[in-house]
């Protein structure tokens, strides 16, 4: 077993092979942020008071827990270790951009789709986003190099998230505000795919046009 | 008006789906047979223990109360829902054994909204050809006859179909249904949205098409007077179960059930 380093250390921040520790001093001068929050919840009698504490213990906990995994993750730099991580970065995402969805839907099956097409879509595009970023434009050597594979691919599938997510959401809504015209296909013998073809370009249209609208912002 | 003569049901439709029965059904069975059918929708029954039987007459009509279950039991015959419980029969075997989209096909549904395509009226019509894949242009009526059937004059393929009136909508609703040479029309009370002598030609209409055509027509209705003139046979509904069934004049002339006679004595 590798030599594992402390995430929490008592000392000063020191940068060490392009990482920087974090000191419990440090810690709690985060943790100001959180009271500040905490007191404007209070001054404006919002009632967020808890859910902030809370969130804030819970973050903690999970950071910690999965910082002391990626160190050791970093530090063994092993393949299989990385697509572990990976994997495991993977499901959380899917879990997470389908939980609304899954929550309207009542069918086993239906939810078992849901996953199946949003975690084969997740894993394909972050994947091949993940392999051409790192190995075509990057070159990263050894090809699965944790420092560059993990941070890069939690930002990709992150992303990815967010859009399956929105985009569930927007493709029902578009669904239900078209339901007329979708019914309309169906019943003189549509095949689904093609019923459902209208509303899933206007959704696709919709997802592009907010991301080109915040690219624009971004370069500007 | 008086009630049409029954159909002669034709087959070359059917022959023309690739249908792999060897033989066709008695004409004495039934075109639709409902048994025990249950319909469930987020928790609430809609159709509960349906089990009847609707004819190869010209034109069946639906009736019954708001709620009785008329638009959910007209959804299950060309499967835009399946029951939760029970079995649903079309011409001799269960439903669910058809190609879906093939059933789709043979068994038209014209909506209570219209809903029209992007484009002219040209297009919609020309839709409901493509979406029979490869060799249904040649089969399907020429488009002219169609729209000369429901009523509107050739002219009106040029016209741009969101601009209709609802009246005119719907007939191309019933035109673009009536490209697939359907052997069943289902209709959702298509003239609830229609003015009285808008309403009065598109029954004509439905009526005169089963004639000419052959095309078998289940009609939900909340007009009685138009169940009572336009239809050969009725089925009352309510609350998702069946009150009553049968020949339309035996229907109003003489229902056995008390409920059917007070409905129809207090509704129209």
């Amino acid at each position: 077993m590798p030599n594992v380093p402390s995430l929490l250390q008592t000392t000063a921040p020191a940068a060490s092979a392009g990482t920087l520790d974090v000191t419990w001093p440090a810690l709690a001068m985060a943790a100001v942020l959180v009271l500040v929050a905490v007191a404007v919840s209070r001054w404006q009698r919002l009632g967020l008071e808890r859910g902030f504490v809370v969130g804030a213990v819970r973050a903690f906990v999970q950071l910690v827990a999965v910082g002391y995994i990626l160190v050791y993750v970093f530090a063994s730099a092993r393949w299989w270790l990385v697509l572990l991580v990976l994997t495991v970065m993977l499901v959380s995402a899917t879990a997470t951009a389908t939980r609304r969805r899954r929550g309207q839907s009542t069918a086993v099956g239906e939810r078992r789709a849901l996953w199946g097409i949003s975690g084969t879509a997740m894993l394909l595009g972050s994947g091949l986003t993940l392999a051409y970023v790192t190995q075509v434009v990057l070159h990263v050597r050894p090809w699965y190099d944790p420092r560059y594979i993990i941070p890069l691919f939690g930002m990709i599938v992150g992303n990815a998230m967010n859009g399956a997510a929105l985009a569930a959401e927007r493709l029902a809504s578009e669904m239900e505000s078209r339901r007329g015209e979708v019914e309309a296909y169906l019943a003189l013998g549509a095949m689904p795919a093609r019923a459902a073809a209208e509303p899933a370009r206007a959704c696709i249209r919709w997802r592009c046009w907010r991301r080109s609208r915040r690219t624009r912002r971004g370069a500007v | 008006m008086e009630p049409p003569e029954p159909a002669p049901r034709t087959v070359a439709s059917r022959e023309a789906y690739g249908d792999p029965r060897d033989d066709g059904p008695s004409p004495a069975s039934p075109l639709f047979a409902l048994r025990d059918v249950t319909q469930e929708r987020g928790g609430t029954v809609i159709l509960r223990d349906l089990t009847v039987d609707l004819p190869r007459t010209a034109i069946t009509a639906l009736v019954g109360p708001s709620g009785a279950g008329k638009t959910s039991l007209l959804r299950l015959l060309n499967r835009l829902d399946d029951p939760t419980a029970g079995e649903v029969s079309f011409d001799g075997r269960p439903i669910t054994g058809y190609p879906v989209a093939a059933l789709r096909r043979r068994v038209g549904f014209v909506f209570q909204a219209p809903t029209m395509f992007p484009g002219t009226v040209g297009d919609n019509l020309r839709v409901a050809v493509e979406l029979g894949g490869a060799g249904a242009g040649s089969s399907a009526p020429p488009m002219d006859r169609v729209l000369s059937a429901v009523g509107l004059s050739p002219d009106f393929a040029s016209l741009e179909a969101g601009n209709l009136s609802g009246g005119e909508k719907q007939r191309v609703s019933l035109a673009r249904a009536l490209m697939t040479r359907p052997e069943v029309l289902l209709l959702d009370e298509p003239t609830s949205a229609l003015d009285p002598e808008v309403a009065e030609r598109l029954l004509a209409t439905v009526v005169r098409l089963t004639r000419e055509r052959g095309v078998a027509v289940v009609m939900v209705t909340h007009r009685l007077s138009e169940a009572r003139r336009a239809s050969t046979h009725a089925v009352m509904l309510e609350g998702g179960r069946l009150v009553e069934a049968g020949p339309t004049a035996q229907l109003f002339s003489a229902a056995t059930s008390e409920r059917t006679r007070a409905y129809l004595a207090s509704a129209d």
